[in-house]
């Protein structure tokens, strides 16, 4: 559905017919411009076809000046292709660039190996020595987790997935996974 | 409910909240350390047998190739070298903390607490020298470790 023409476009359009049907000079060179574009958008049949006063069927000339106007925006503006650049931009940022890795945990304190030396030094009872060289281990071993962890993917080589479940749902690996030290003594 | 089982099902609840790591390396890790903290939370209840069994079920893991995780193992060793103390089986306990050593030599945090499990078994069985050498090479280790962390932490502090 096209909108009623403004008075301004009505008189655009008029001023145009009259010129290309020979009925007047060019209104203004503007308008002289885009008879190329008018004829190109109304096709090969009368410029002026299906405007006001003409019985001919076609593009009114109203039409013409808007597609041509609309070409002219388009071509001064560069929205239509900004958005899915921007967006194949953002696809390839998210394939391309690495997520930030975490911090790693920084691994057992000062203070708490200091402790560990200070309890192994001196005649400590028993639970109290491991229990300070377990705190110690605490820390490196949230470490070390973390650095595994963060090993990369080999989801070919991955075989423990239902071990793993297994172990996540107490299913019976108490009873089918050996004991290590099996027969060793 | 036992204490046991409420532990056993919040570590459960816990590893099951957490995103499922990618690879078979970070898989047998999380694992790992899942069972060893399984096995802490057992100790702590005085559940001592089940914290032996997780640790051993741990153990039994087989570790993926070239995961490098022998310090992962050798915490594990240590933990049950401690579980094999606290019940008086100091021998089994210097078996342990023996192949936890023959793991890897590098020094490091496991290393020395296997150093010093052993002393503590060693101490035990009546063996004095031994036991001296052995926490004299867990305290050589510490030492180094402490002063590392005490100069990293001064240069974090003074980047200048």
């Amino acid at each position: 559905m096209i909108d009623d023409p403004t008075d301004e476009e009505r008189a655009e359009a008029e001023a145009l017919r009259r010129y290309l049907d020979g009925e007047a000079a060019p209104p203004s060179a503007e308008l002289g411009a885009t008879v190329g574009l008018l004829r190109e958008a109304a096709g090969s049949g009368p410029v002026s076809a299906g405007g006001p006063g003409s019985k001919a069927p076609g593009p009114a000339p109203v039409d013409g000046l808007r597609e041509a106007r609309r070409r002219e925006r388009r071509r001064t503006t560069i929205w239509p292709y900004a958005a899915p650049a921007l967006a194949i931009a953002a696809m390839l940022m998210m394939v391309f660039i690495p997520p930030a890795a975490p911090a790693l945990p920084a691994g057992p304190s000062p203070e708490q190996l200091g402790n560990a030396v200070r309890v192994m030094a001196a005649p400590a009872p028993l639970p109290e020595r491991l229990e300070a060289l377990h705190e110690v281990a605490a820390a490196e071993r949230a470490r070390v987790v973390a650095i595994l962890r963060s090993a990369p993917t080999d989801r070919a080589a991955a075989g423990l997935s239902g071990l793993v479940l297994a172990e996540k749902l107490r299913l019976p690996a108490r009873a089918t996974v050996p004991r290590p030290d099996a027969g060793v003594r | 409910m036992s204490r046991a089982a409420v532990v056993a099902i919040g570590m459960a609840l816990i590893l099951a909240c957490e995103p499922e790591p990618d690879g078979p390396v970070a898989r047998w890790a999380s694992t790992v350390a899942w069972l060893r903290s399984s096995a802490d939370g057992y100790l702590q209840s005085g559940a001592v047998t089940d914290a032996e069994l997780e640790l051993r079920r741990a153990l039994a893991m087989p570790m993926p190739t070239g995961a490098k995780g022998e310090g992962l193992l050798q915490d594990v060793d240590f933990a049950l070298g401690s579980v094999l103390l606290l019940q008086g089986r100091a021998e089994e306990a210097l078996v342990v903390a023996k192949r936890g050593l023959d793991r890897s030599s590098a020094p490091s945090v496991f290393v020395a607490n296997l150093h010093a499990l052993r002393g503590i078994a060693l101490e035990a069985r009546g063996h004095a020298v031994e036991s001296a050498e052995a926490y004299h090479a867990a305290l050589l280790i510490h030492e180094q470790l402490y002063n590392d962390a005490l100069a990293r932490a001064q240069t974090q502090e003074s980047p200048e």
